[in-house]
């Protein structure tokens, strides 16, 4: 089975157009991964915008899609009224939440009132409905999801996909520097290896494919400590101690030019060659730029039935 | 560049907007062989789509036993130009990095078993 993981929207905080981010893009967060039978969607950004579009052009019938938000800043759920196949009847969106006191799905209809969109949120042509992930056991279609909690102001989630023996894991948003276990230490001395908490070790082991926050670089990050992105060199000691196969740096700040990200991406591969010799791969996140990866176990059956082929 | 709006939904103007279909209207682009056999060569990119491979199908030929009969394709897409790879043994490399598809970008070099081109926008 084939798993495509597609970059919709790589920019944190706001959407930056123009000439100096055309490369890396500048719509805010937006990241879809699909089989032949199941769609998902984690966080909405102005990127989902661009993945409805794409989504017109593939001719699709009917579909089922599974909508995952790690939070509802504006960067992460604003893109939703923009989508185009809300506003088709075939189609059915799931929004995922976890238990009664989880706001996402509130906070995201919410933003379709007609003091900050024209169309209400009851308006929407395709069935969205709330579905609580632990209520179906973390089962998503094809895939097996869990979640985990994330360091950013607000609260955030973060999300693992597995499906057959592919992992694939999104941490966005998230600063890890500060629950770093020598936190002081590597702020001071950034060439120590810094020491990630256990929890996601195990959450990131052995990833196919880490999207995570790596918004600042070294430099920048002493300027904005506590506002929840993390270095994207941080991403790099995740990465090599939970074994991740490969790392895709995302969030990338709306100051940094293509060519800051290519300097921060630079930085983090100094950083991953010095440290381990530089077996992981690294990569900044692209708009427009899809992977591919292949399982050869099956997933158990039981899925969805509600799944329409892509 | 045309659009084709969905008829059920041509009478509102709140609704038009969701439901516009962009047309593709990229300028050309040059693929310019920088390495690999027939380094030096350059192609247009335009509407039609491209091959590039081994085979006698391919638009592009790189003879090359690492290079598949038919390796990648570029076809125009609302956002430009997409490059996808069509399950080539050794895979295609977007500035040093596997991916399956990209939209390119001005500057982008990629590896195609022992060929790399570089993709150039018009601008």
């Amino acid at each position: 089975m084939d798993i495509f993981v597609s970059f919709w929207g790589t920019r944190g905080s706001i959407p930056t157009p123009g000439f100096r981010t055309s490369r890396f893009g500048g719509n805010t967060a937006c990241l879809e991964l699909h089989t032949n039978n199941t769609l998902v969607v984690c966080d909405g950004g102005s990127g989902m915008r661009e993945l409805g579009l794409d989504m017109l052009d593939r001719n699709l019938d009917a579909v089922t899609g599974h909508l995952f938000f790690s939070h509802t800043h504006w960067d992460h759920i604003q893109g939703f009224p923009f989508f185009p196949p809300v506003y088709d009847p075939r189609n059915t969106f799931y929004v995922y939440t976890s238990g009664p006191d989880d706001r996402t799905f509130e906070l995201l209809t919410g933003q379709m009132k007609s003091d900050y969109f024209p169309v209400e949120f009851s308006e929407l042509r395709a069935r969205v409905e709330r579905r609580d992930l632990d209520a179906v056991g973390g089962r998503v279609g094809d895939f097996q999801v869990d979640s985990l909690a994330l360091n950013h102001p607000g609260g955030a989630t973060g999300f693992r996909f597995r499906c057959g023996d592919v992992k694939i894991v999104y941490l966005s948003d998230h600063e890890l520097d500060t629950l770093l276990d020598n936190r002081q230490q590597a702020l001071d001395s950034p060439d120590l290896p810094r020491q990630i908490p256990q929890r996601f070790l195990d959450f990131a082991g052995g990833a196919d494919l880490l999207v995570a926050d790596g918004q600042y670089g070294d430099a920048e990050y002493l300027q904005r400590v506590g506002w929840g992105h993390s270095r994207a060199t941080t991403l790099v000691d995740l990465a090599l101690q939970a074994k991740v196969k490969q790392l895709a740096v995302t969030h990338h700040d709306p100051m940094q030019s293509d060519e800051d990200v290519d300097a921060k991406i630079r930085a983090c591969r100094r950083r991953a060659q010095s440290l381990e010799g530089g077996r992981l791969v690294i990569f900044g996140a692209r708009e427009g730029v899809q992977l591919r990866f292949e399982t050869g176990t099956f997933p158990r059956s039981g899925g969805d039935t509600l799944e329409r082929p892509l | 560049m045309g659009n084709d709006w969905d008829d059920e939904t041509r009478g509102s103007p709140t609704r038009q907007f969701m439901v516009a279909r962009s047309g593709k209207s990229a300028r050309p682009a040059v693929l310019r062989q920088v390495q690999g056999p027939g380094m030096g060569r350059t192609f247009l990119v335009g509407e039609q789509e491209v091959i590039v491979g081994r085979g006698e199908q391919a638009d592009i030929k790189v003879d090359s036993l690492e290079v598949s009969r038919r390796h990648v394709v570029i076809r125009q897409v609302r956002a430009g130009y997409r490059i996808e790879d069509q399950r080539s043994r050794n895979g295609t490399l977007l500035n040093g990095v596997r991916v399956h598809a990209a939209v390119l970008s001005h500057g982008d070099k990629i590896a195609i078993g022992d060929a790399v081109f570089e993709f150039e926008e018009s601008r």
